[in-house]
C-alpha cells in the first residue's frame, strides 16, 4: 500500500487522543519509510530519548543482582527484579548492571554518591560539615542542552512521585536530582495535574470559541514582550547582583514563547477532557493494618500517583512533546513511609539502617522491609517501561528509542557501601545499546554508564563528570 | 573509611562549634559593653569593617527577593480583588533544600525561577485572569473599549495593586497598548483587559519585593511604598491592603505615630496570628507532627488524632506568647490547651470527658422539691420533701453540634448508700433512667449523651424515693445540672494545668515526638533542637565516615545516656556530642512520642544536663535555664529577621539584632517586640550590597 506523506505538524493537528488510551501517536506511520525506522520526507531517524529513572537508599543487593549474569538475565533473576522479570514487553529491554563503584573520595552519606551517580561531582563542605555540594550538571541537563528546541514543546519534564521530603520532620530529606550546570538542584514537578496542564493545557481562552490562532499566538507573544518592558524598566534601578538575577529570569521566557510556538501541535496532541485524579495524592487517608488491627494513617498514593504519571512521562515522549525525562521515585536518603507494604513501617532511610539493632524484632523486620520496598519500587520503574512500552512507535514502540539511566545512590544503603550500586539500563537507544543483559562492571566507576548512554543517544562528548569523578571511559561492551 | 576518621578527629577535636555564632558558643554572653574588644577576631571581611575590626553596623543590603508560593498567590488575589481564589497546584513550587533548617523565606528570596517556573506562572496568570474577569466583582463598570474611561480606570487600579505602587504613565501606556491591541485582534473587549492583567501577573514588580539599594554605596531609607509592602508581607504574607496603601500614597507612613498604629492595627488582625504562627511552626519545625514515622508496634497511640492534638497544643501555646503573655513563659508554662486525647496522653483529667465542647447551660439547682420549705434543709434540689421531685429548665439549644451531654451531680447528706430513681428527659422523652446512689461528700455526676434539636428544649429531672427508704433516711441532693455540646471525635481543646513532671515548650508532646526517632528517642536530636534551633548555636554535621549508629540496648547497656557515653568517649565525636547531648538527655523522661515514662524499661534514668557550665536536673530546670539564658531571646530575634528578610544575619547585623532583643527582654512581649522591630531603622533602611 502506498503511504501518504504528511507534514509532521498536519498529522499531529488530525490527532486527538486520551490519557489512559494509551494510543500513542503512532510516529506517524505514514510518514515513515518503508522499514518504518525513519521519515520518509527526509530520512531522518525516529528521534531518540534520554531518561533518568531515580530512587533513594538502594536496594538490598543480595537479593536484587540476578542470579544470571550476560544474556537473558530474567531466566534466572533475583526476588527485587521480578516484576520487570516477568514482563517479557519490557524484560529484554532491560540490562541489570552489578559490579559498578563510586569513586573512594569522602563526603557526606547520600550525598557524596548522589553526585556521583547523577552528575559525576561532588564538593565536600569545609571541615567535613553537611552536606557538601553537586558542583556540575546531571547528565539529562547535558542531553536537554544538546537537544534544546527539538521537540515540539518541552526540553525536559522533570516529575516526582513521593514528596516525602515535604514533610518538615527532622527526618526530611532532599529532592536534588536534576542538576543544573552549576550543580543547583532544579525543582522536580510533584503533581500530576501540573505535568497535566504543562503538556496539555493550551490556554486557549474558553469563552472565547472561535479564536484565530495567530492571532491569539501574536497576543501571547505580547505579553510577554510586556513582561521584558516590565523588567527593563525595573533592571534600570538595580545593582550588578540583581541585574543579573533580572537577566536570568528574562532568560526563562523563552520557554513561555515555545508553549505559544508550539500551540497548534501541542493542542492537538491534548487531551480533550479533564483528567481525573485525586485533589492531593501527598496526604490520604489510607487504612493500614498492623498486627492485624486495621488503623488510619496519612500516607501518601504513591502506586496510584505513579501509575498516572508514568502515563503521562510516555505520552508527552509519544508525542514528542519533550525528548528528556527525569522520574524521582523518591529521593535520595528519603524516608518515605511504604504504608502500602505489609512489613513496613519506617521511613525508607530509616528501615536501612540506624535503628535496626534496637528495633522490637531486631533486623530480621527491617531488613525485610527494606527488601519490599527495592522490590516494589523495581514493580514501579516497571509501570513506567510498560506505559513506554505501550507506545507504538515506528516498527517498534517508544522504549526503543529510549535511553534510561534507572540508579540509586547507594546499591547497600545500610552499609553506606560505595561497592556494588544498583543500576539498571532501560530502551535500546534506537539500536545503539544491547540489551536484556546482566553485565558485571567489575569494579568500573559509575561515571561511565551515563557517559555510555549519552553517546549512545548521539552526544559527541569524551567525557563525564568533573575533575576526579570524571569518566572518559564508555562501557563499551554495553553499545551493540 | 580509616582516612576520614583520621582528618576529623583533626578538625573536630578543638571545638565544636565552627558558626558565625562562636562568640555566643563560648558561653559569654554578648553584653558588649563590658568586653569592649568582643568581635575584634572576626576581621575576615574587610567590607566596611572599622578601625577596630568591628563590622560597620548595616541592615540587610537591598535589593531584589523573590516572593513566595503563598506570598505570590496573596498577591494574586490582592490584584484580582478575589480573595477566596484558589490556585491548587498552578504557582511554581519553592525550592527545598538538602541542608538543615531553613525559613521557607530564606529558601525562597534569592531562588532563581528556572525556565519551567516561568512557564507555571505563565499559565497561572493567565487561568487567574480569565477566572477573576468570569466573576462580575473585578470590573466596576463595562468597558465599551479596551482604552477608554471605565478600562483605563481599571488598568490604572490594577497596576497599582500589582506593582504595589502607582505605575508610571509609561507603563500604564503599555499595558493599555497590549490591552487595545488583544481586544481588537481577539475582537473581545475584556480578553484585552484580561491579558494585560495576567502580564502583570507575571511581572518582576510583582514576583519580586524591590527595594534597590543607595546607588552611592549607602544605607537607604525606604519609601512609604516600599516600607508598606514590607510592613504588610512580614505581618501578613500578603501584599499591603487598602488602607496601607492609602497612607502609602499619602506618603504618611513613615512617620512614627501612623506606622505605629499600623502594626497595632495589623498586630490586631487574625492573620497576623496565622502569620506568626507559620513562623513558630517552621521555627520549632512542629508543623506536619502527623508525618513523622513512628513506629506503630512500639507507639500503637500514635496516629493523626494524637499528632493532630499535639499541634494544637503548641499552636495555643505560641498563640499566647504572640497574643502578649510573657514570652519565656514559653519555656516555663505549667498550661496546656489539650483536647481529651492529648489529656489522656498526659495523665490529667480533662474535665468533661471525651468530646466536651461549649457549654449551653449550667445551672445551680436552688429550689428545693416540692413541698419544701422547712428552715435548716440543704440548698438544693432535693427529695426530702416528697416521693417525687420535678425540676424543669428550659435550655436554647444552638445549631452545629451533633450530640449533647446532659450532667447532673448529686450527692448525700448523711452517711450510708440512699437509693434514689432519677429520670432524665427532654420534652417529656426520657433519655435516663437510673439509680441514683450517693454518699455522704463522695459527689457523683451523672451524664447522659443524646442529640438535642436546635431551639428551646425543656430538660426534666425527676427523683423518684425508692419504696423502701424510709423518709428519714431521704438526703440526696442535686447540686448543679449541665448541658454541654458535644463534638464528634472529642477534638475540643481546653485551658487544662500540666502535670508536674512537664513545664513549657521542652516538655510538649509535639517537640518531643518531632525530634526523637521512630521507635525511640533521641538525645542528640533533641540537643541539636535546644542548640541551633533555640539558641542560634552552629554545630557541623557529623564528620563524613563516621557510624552514627549507637550501640543496642543490652548488658549493661541499659540507658540513651549510656549508649551516647560512646560517643563522649571516643574523640572523634566527643568535641560535638558535649556540647549537644546534655541538652537531650535531660528530656530522658519523655519517649519517642513524648510520653512520660518513669524508667526506660525498668533502667533508672539520669536525667542531669548542663548547658555551657549550668547545670541541671530534668526538663523543667532544663527550661527555665534556657529562659533564662540571653542567647534565647537574641536568638528568636535572628530567627525573625531570618524569617522577615529571607537571609540569615551577617556580622554586619549582629548588634543590631542583638539590640532589638534587649526590647523583648525587657519587656517580655512578642508584639511589644514586634512594634519596635518594625519601628527600627533596622527594619526600614536597606544597606548596601557589602552589608552582606
Amino acid at each position: 500500500m502506498r503511504k501518504t506523506i504528511l507534514s509532521r505538524r498536519t498529522m499531529l493537528r488530525s490527532l486527538t487522543t486520551g490519557v489512559g488510551v494509551a494510543v500513542g501517536l503512532p510516529i506517524f506511520e505514514a510518514m515513515l519509510n518503508d522499514h518504518g525506522d525513519a521519515f520518509a520526507a527526509d530520512g531522518a531517524p525516529l528521534p531518540l530519548r534520554y531518561g533518568t529513572f531515580f530512587w533513594g537508599n538502594g536496594v538490598r543487593p543480595d537479593r536484587w543482582v540476578p542470579n544470571k549474569l550476560g544474556a537473558a538475565w530474567w531466566e534466572d533473576p533475583n526476588e527485587e527484579l521480578v516484576s520487570i522479570a516477568n514482563t517479557p514487553e519490557v524484560r529484554e529491554r532491560v540490562n541489570i548492571l552489578s559490579g559498578f563503584r563510586l569513586v573512594p573520595i569522602s563526603g557526606t552519606a547520600h550525598h557524596m554518591p548522589r553526585g556521583q551517580v547523577l552528575t559525576g561531582s561532588y564538593t565536600p563542605s569545609p571541615g567535613g560539615a553537611c552536606c557538601g555540594s553537586v558542583a556540575g550538571p546531571s547528565a539529562d541537563w547535558l542531553v536537554r542542552q544538546a537537544w534544546s528546541g527539538q521537540s515540539l514543546l518541552r526540553d525536559a519534564v522533570d516529575v516526582g512521585i513521593s514528596q516525602m521530603n515535604k514533610g518538615a520532620s527532622s527526618f526530611s530529606v532532599s529532592s536534588g536530582t536534576v542538576f543544573d550546570d552549576n550543580g543547583n538542584a532544579q525543582p522536580l514537578e510533584m503533581s500530576p495535574r501540573a505535568v497535566f496542564d504543562s503538556l496539555f493545557g493550551n490556554g486557549l481562552p474558553k469563552d472565547v470559541p472561535q479564536v484565530d490562532l495567530t492571532a491569539f499566538q501574536n497576543s501571547r507573544y505580547a505579553m510577554v514582550d510586556l513582561v521584558r518592558e516590565d523588567a527593563a524598566r525595573l533592571r534600570a534601578k538595580l545593582g550588578a547582583k540583581d541585574q543579573a538575577r533580572i537577566d536570568a529570569h528574562l532568560e526563562q521566557l523563552f520557554e513561555v514563547e515555545r508553549s505559544i510556538d508550539a500551540l497548534e501541535s501541542a493542542s492537538s496532541c491534548a487531551v480533550p477532557t479533564e483528567y481525573p485524579e485525586p485533589a492531593d495524592y501527598y496526604r490520604q487517608e489510607v487504612m493500614i493494618t498492623q498486627d492485624g488491627q486495621p488503623a488510619t494513617i496519612t500516607g501518601e498514593l504513591l502506586t496510584e500517583k505513579n501509575e498516572v504519571m508514568a502515563n503521562l512521562v510516555a505520552l508527552s515522549l509519544a508525542c514528542d512533546l519533550t525528548r528528556v525525562f527525569t522520574y524521582q521515585h523518591h529521593g535520595m536518603q528519603t524516608d518515605t513511609v511504604f504504608w502500602n507494604l505489609p512489613s513496613v513501617s519506617l521511613g525508607h532511610h530509616q528501615s536501612t539502617h540506624d535503628d535496626r539493632n534496637d528495633s522490637p524484632n531486631p533486623q530480621a523486620q527491617d531488613f525485610e522491609a527494606v527488601h519490599e520496598i527495592s522490590a516494589y519500587v523495581m514493580s514501579q520503574f516497571n509501570v513506567l517501561l510498560k506505559a513506554l512500552a505501550s507506545m507504538p512507535e515506528g516498527s517498534g514502540d517508544v522504549l526503543d528509542n529510549c535511553a534510561i539511566y534507572a540508579v540509586s545512590e547507594y546499591g547497600d544503603a545500610s552499609a553506606h557501601s560505595q561497592q556494588n550500586l544498583s543500576i539498571l539500563t532501560a530502551g535500546r537507544a534506537g539500536g545503539a545499546l544491547e540489551s536484556g543483559v546482566h553485565f558485571d562492571g567489575a569494579g568500573r566507576y559509575v561515571q561511565d554508564v551515563p557517559l555510555t548512554l549519552m553517546r549512545a543517544v548521539g552526544l559527541e562528548i569524551d567525557g563525564f563528570g568533573q575533575g576526579e569523578l570524571r569518566s572518559t571511559s564508555p562501557f563499551d561492551a554495553m553499545l551493540a | 573509611m580509616v582516612r576520614t576518621i583520621a582528618l576529623c578527629s583533626l578538625s573536630l577535636l578543638t571545638a565544636c562549634y565552627a558558626g558565625r555564632d562562636g562568640a555566643n558558643a563560648d558561653g559569654e554572653t554578648d553584653g558588649a559593653d563590658d568586653a569592649p574588644t568582643a568581635g575584634a577576631e572576626d576581621g575576615g571581611d574587610d567590607d566596611g569593617a572599622d578601625d577596630d575590626g568591628n563590622a560597620e553596623a548595616a541592615p540587610f543590603p537591598g535589593g531584589l527577593r523573590r516572593l513566595s508560593r503563598a506570598q505570590i498567590a496573596n498577591a494574586y488575589r490582592s490584584v484580582l480583588r478575589a480573595p477566596d481564589l484558589d490556585l491548587g497546584d498552578a504557582l511554581p513550587v519553592d525550592p527545598s533544600t538538602d541542608e538543615d533548617f531553613r525559613f521557607d523565606t530564606e529558601l525562597v528570596a534569592f531562588a532563581p525561577f528556572g525556565a519551567a517556573d516561568v512557564d507555571k506562572l505563565d499559565r497561572a496568570a493567565l487561568a487567574a485572569a480569565a477566572e477573576a474577569f468570569a466573576d462580575a466583582d473585578l470590573l466596576t463598570c463595562a468597558p465599551a473599549a479596551a482604552d477608554d474611561d471605565c478600562a483605563a480606570g481599571f488598568l490604572r487600579d490594577m497596576l497599582r495593586r500589582a506593582f504595589r505602587r502607582p505605575a508610571t504613565d509609561d507603563e500604564v501606556a503599555a499595558y493599555t497598548e497590549l490591552a487595545v491591541s488583544t481586544a481588537t485582534s481577539l475582537d473581545d473587549v475584556q480578553i484585552g483587559l484580561e491579558f494585560a492583567t495576567a502580564t502583570a501577573l507575571q511581572s518582576p514588580w510583582l514576583l519580586y519585593q524591590v527595594e534597590p539599594t543607595d546607588p552611592d554605596g549607602g544605607t537607604r531609607t525606604l519609601d512609604s511604598y516600599e516600607l508598606a509592602s514590607r510592613l504588610a508581607f512580614f505581618v501578613w504574607n500578603e501584599p499591603p491592603d487598602e488602607e496601607l496603601a492609602k497612607l502609602a500614597d499619602e506618603g504618611t507612613l513613615t512617620d512614627d505615630d501612623v506606622l505605629r498604629a499600623q502594626v497595632q492595627r495589623m498586630l490586631a488582625d487574625p492573620r497576623a496570628a496565622a502569620n506568626m504562627q507559620g513562623f513558630f511552626r517552621q521555627w520549632f519545625g512542629y508543623g506536619s507532627i502527623e508525618l513523622l514515622p513512628k513506629n506503630s508496634g512500639v507507639f500503637p497511640q500514635f496516629g493523626p488524632p494524637l499528632a493532630n492534638a499535639m499541634r494544637i497544643e503548641l499552636d495555643h501555646a505560641i498563640d499566647q506568647i504572640v497574643g502578649g503573655e510573657d514570652y519565656r513563659s514559653l519555656f516555663t508554662s505549667d498550661q496546656t490547651w489539650a483536647t481529651p486525647l492529648l489529656a489522656d496522653f498526659y495523665g490529667i483529667e480533662h474535665p468533661g470527658g471525651t468530646g466536651v465542647g461549649a457549654q449551653l447551660d449550667h445551672w445551680e439547682a436552688e429550689e428545693a422539691g416540692a413541698g419544701c420549705n422547712a428552715e435548716g434543709l440543704p440548698a438544693g434540689f432535693h427529695n426530702l420533701c416528697s416521693d417525687t421531685a420535678v425540676l424543669s429548665r428550659t435550655v436554647d439549644v444552638p445549631k452545629g453540634a451533633d450530640a449533647h451531654r446532659i450532667s447532673i451531680r448529686a450527692y448525700a447528706t448523711q452517711g450510708g448508700d440512699e437509693l434514689a430513681n432519677m429520670r432524665v428527659s427532654v420534652d417529656g422523652a426520657v433519655v435516663l433512667e437510673t439509680d441514683v446512689e450517693a454518699e455522704a461528700d463522695a459527689p457523683q455526676v451523672y451524664t447522659v449523651d443524646t442529640p438535642l434539636a436546635a431551639g428551646a428544649r425543656e430538660i426534666t429531672v425527676q427523683l423518684t424515693n425508692d419504696y423502701y427508704v424510709p423518709p428519714e433516711n431521704r438526703d440526696l441532693v442535686i447540686d448543679w445540672i449541665e448541658v454541654d455540646e458535644l463534638t464528634p471525635g472529642g477534638t475540643e481543646p481546653v485551658a487544662l494545668t500540666l502535670p508536674p513532671e512537664r513545664r513549657g515548650l521542652l516538655t510538649r508532646a509535639g517537640i518531643l515526638a518531632t525530634y526523637a526517632k521512630p521507635i525511640d528517642t533521641s538525645p542528640t536530636t533533641r540537643g541539636l533542637f535546644v542548640r541551633q534551633r533555640l539558641l542560634c548555636d552552629e554545630v557541623p554535621a557529623p564528620p563524613p565516615g563516621v557510624a552514627t549508629d549507637l550501640p543496642p540496648i543490652g548488658g549493661d547497656v541499659k540507658t540513651n545516656r549510656e549508649r551516647v557515653a560512646q560517643h563522649m568517649q571516643d574523640p572523634v565525636c566527643a568535641g560535638c556530642h558535649q556540647f549537644i547531648d546534655p541538652l537531650g538527655l535531660p528530656l530522658e523522661h519523655f519517649d519517642g512520642i513524648g510520653e512520660y515514662r518513669e524508667t526506660h524499661d525498668g533502667a533508672a534514668l539520669d536525667v542531669t544536663g548542663a548547658l555551657d557550665g549550668v547545670t541541671f536536673d530534668g526538663a523543667i530546670e532544663m527550661g527555665q535555664t534556657v529562659a533564662a539564658d540571653p542567647r534565647a531571646m537574641q536568638c528568636a530575634v535572628k530567627q525573625l529577621a531570618r524569617f522577615a528578610f529571607g537571609q540569615e544575619e551577617g556580622e554586619h547585623q549582629e548588634a543590631a539584632l542583638v539590640e532589638l532583643a534587649t526590647v523583648l527582654d525587657d519587656s517580655g512581649s512578642w508584639p511589644t517586640f514586634i512594634e519596635a522591630f518594625v519601628l527600627s531603622d533596622f527594619f526600614r533602611t536597606v544597606g548596601p550590597e557589602t552589608a552582606q
